[in-house]
């Protein structure tokens, strides 16, 4: 609590400098260190947001607004390993086939056969990715859904993101360490597959990503 | 030590912030609360139930001892209760794992979790309808007005549990509880597809 200042003259018009200092003058340094102490506190209340939620999610879009453009990330694994992954990715074609990979498009859907061309040093991890077509709404449709498997033919389980024959590096989840592959992955090849939409929504974008928070938006060719 | 009557108001101004601070944060919910708040849709049915991630139909409901799918062959002594269950994804694909499905009786006792016949249902591509059958055990007696909960997604390994559920009432009454306990026959699974194919 402030002084008093008892020595000023009552009911004078110049009171003492103490006395006639307001409480906003008195008390303005404590009030202005309530600002970063507030912020301090809304940026310790996110946390988890930051920290957590974030990174653990794919919330940073790296969009090309073309349909080809230079990705580039860097990721861990198990925190403890860390690379950067940076490719070329470039959409060759998203058209309309009847059948990809022994599939074909269920009732009410269209399918549609994805084909990227990826661009990347032989030493880059680029195992592991995720491909979806977007509509013009954002919606984003997975591989997986909206098919039906014709029999007798052979349906490869999830994408071949790299050549089988020389995929490159990768890691090995029992010893944590990156194991090369026999034969040196080439700098350029193609992924091919396929996505099935609702008949009356038309793919506008590509979306590709591999390790979390990053990932690829690009423009289906017209 | 003196009195003033600036010091007087000070002292009260604060005791009303504290006061004021301490009915805020009793009436504010806790964190805890929030993080297990449930959200629950109701519906009925044969009636779509809509969730942030989709919507959900449960369109029959059958029963049986015997219940066989691609996976292999199971049998109980109480009753395998099948609900055909329509999802369709919104925003992105979806996948419902029927291990999470709850059927709850109505004395609140719940009947679920694995079984040797149970397939994901998914993924439901957005706007393209896919079936699944759900299979849960029960006893016959928990049958007569039971509900079933679903959630809104798959319950991951790692993360909070997922807090939105449909709650459907299965419609089953007194004489259908008793008609689907006495149902023998085997029942085979057709595993997820698409509607229609």
């Amino acid at each position: 609590m402030a002084p008093v200042d008892h020595g000023a003259p009552p009911g004078g018009d110049a009171p003492g400098p103490v006395a006639h200092r307001r409480w906003w003058e008195r008390n303005r340094l404590w009030v202005l260190l309530l600002v970063p102490l507030l912020a301090l506190a809304l940026a310790s209340s996110g946390f988890r947001l930051v920290r957590i939620y974030l990174p653990w999610n794919y919330s940073r879009p790296q969009i090309a607004h073309a349909s080809a453009m230079t990705f580039s990330q860097d990721w861990r694994y198990n925190s403890r390993l860390t690379f950067h992954r940076q490719a070329t990715i470039k959409v060759r074609g998203v058209t309309v086939v009847d059948a990809e990979g022994g599939r074909r498009a269920a009732p009410g859907a269209t399918l549609y056969r994805v084909e990227l061309q990826l661009d990347a040093d032989p030493d880059v991890l680029m195992t592991g990715c995720d491909i979806m077509l977007l509509g013009p709404d954002g919606t984003r449709y997975g591989v997986s859904g909206a098919k039906v498997d014709i029999p007798g033919a052979d349906q490869p389980f999830g994408i071949a993101c790299v050549p089988a024959e020389a995929p490159g590096p990768t890691v090995d989840v029992v010893t944590d360490e990156v194991t090369p592959s026999d034969s040196p992955r080439p700098t350029t090849w193609t992924i091919v597959t396929s996505v099935a939409l609702p008949s009356a929504v038309k793919p506008t974008q590509v979306r590709v990503q591999w390790t979390e928070p990053d990932y690829a938006v690009l423009d289906v060719p017209s | 030590m003196t009195f003033t009557r600036e010091g007087l108001v000070t002292v009260l101004l604060v005791i009303g912030a504290l006061t004021v601070g301490s009915v805020v944060v009793e009436r504010l919910p806790k964190a805890e609360d929030v993080m297990d708040q449930r959200f629950v849709t109701y519906g009925t049915l044969g009636q779509s139930v809509g969730l942030r991630t989709g919507t959900i139909t449960v369109t029959k409901v059958e029963a049986s001892r015997t219940v066989s799918s691609a996976l292999g062959r199971a049998v109980t002594n109480g009753i395998f209760v099948i609900l055909h269950v329509e999802v369709t994804a919104i925003g992105k694909p979806l996948s419902l794992d029927p291990d999470d499905a709850r059927l709850v009786a109505l004395d609140g006792r719940q009947f679920g979790g694995d079984t040797p016949v149970s397939t994901a249902c998914g993924p439901a591509q957005p706007g393209v309808p896919l079936e699944c059958e759900f299979t849960l055990e029960a006893v016959p007696d928990a049958l007569a007005g039971a509900h079933v909960r679903l959630p809104a997604a798959a319950t991951l390994i790692v993360g909070p549990p997922e807090t939105e559920f449909a709650d459907i009432d299965l419609g089953i009454t007194g004489a259908g509880s008793a008609d689907l306990g006495a149902q023998t026959a085997p029942i085979k699974l057709r595993g997820p597809r698409p509607k229609g194919a």
